[in-house]
């Protein structure tokens, strides 16, 4: 009896609740990833406590990102726009902020507040940079998808 | 998504049950029952699997009038 077939056994209907189902536990791991770095993070806990998470963490965000860009995929609800990004970038940059004031506050108090306004100005200044980067990426990919000659597209397929 | 009725009606002509459809067109009971109920959008490639085995059309199974 065979316990292993290299084919799906599922049909096209529970392939589809399957593919939920693990697109569900990607995002669960990768919050549950993210609160446990940010957790160990304000418990002062040595870096190498957390590396394995953050590389992992990382992995996943990283493959998240460069397979979506590759797809000609941006966001489901976000529009790939210059004033989006500058919304996200402020509001990761105010979370910044409030993180590293909470950090920070608890072990060395709250004199230093700009230290840490600086930090989340920095990070909001990283990740609009990042993000116009990637749009950037995405734009030229969107577009190159999109304008692909149907002739090579339909031999591309018979080849398949 | 409204039920299927006429999907519904043409396997009940076919006198054929929601397996024995399943069965023909290779996929599970759960499918064909989702698909009845309004509750799964089938690919044209199962859409023309389940005409094939009720012998019907597409727009004889998968029609519906514009609203």
């Amino acid at each position: 009896m065979k316990f292993f077939r290299k084919d799906s056994q599922l049909d096209e209907m529970q392939e589809k609740r399957q593919l939920k189902i693990e697109s569900n536990c990607y995002w669960v791991a990768w919050a549950a990833l993210l609160v446990a770095i940010f957790l160990q993070q304000t418990l002062d806990a040595p870096v190498s406590q957390y590396a394995g998470e953050f590389v992992i963490f990382m992995l996943m965000s990283v493959y998240g990102l460069v397979a979506s860009l590759k797809n000609g995929i941006w966001d489901r609800h976000f529009s790939p726009n210059s004033k989006t990004n500058v919304l996200l970038a402020l509001l990761s940059g105010a979370f910044v902020t409030a993180f590293f004031m909470f950090c920070n506050g608890i072990k060395y108090g709250f004199e230093f507040w700009w230290v840490n306004l600086l930090l989340g100005g920095v990070a909001a200044v990283l990740i609009f940079s990042l993000l116009q980067f990637c749009m950037g990426v995405y734009k030229k990919r969107h577009d190159q998808l999109e304008n692909e000659n149907e002739d090579e597209t339909i031999n591309e397929e018979e080849e398949k | 998504m409204p039920k299927n009725l006429k999907l519904k009606s043409a396997r009940a002509a076919k006198d054929m049950t929601q397996v024995d459809l399943a069965v023909a067109v290779g996929v599970s009971r759960q499918t064909i029952n989702a698909i009845e109920k309004g509750e799964y959008n089938p690919t044209i490639r199962l859409c023309r699997s389940i005409c094939i085995a009720l012998d019907k059309t597409l727009d004889e199974l998968f029609w519906e009038e514009p609203q």
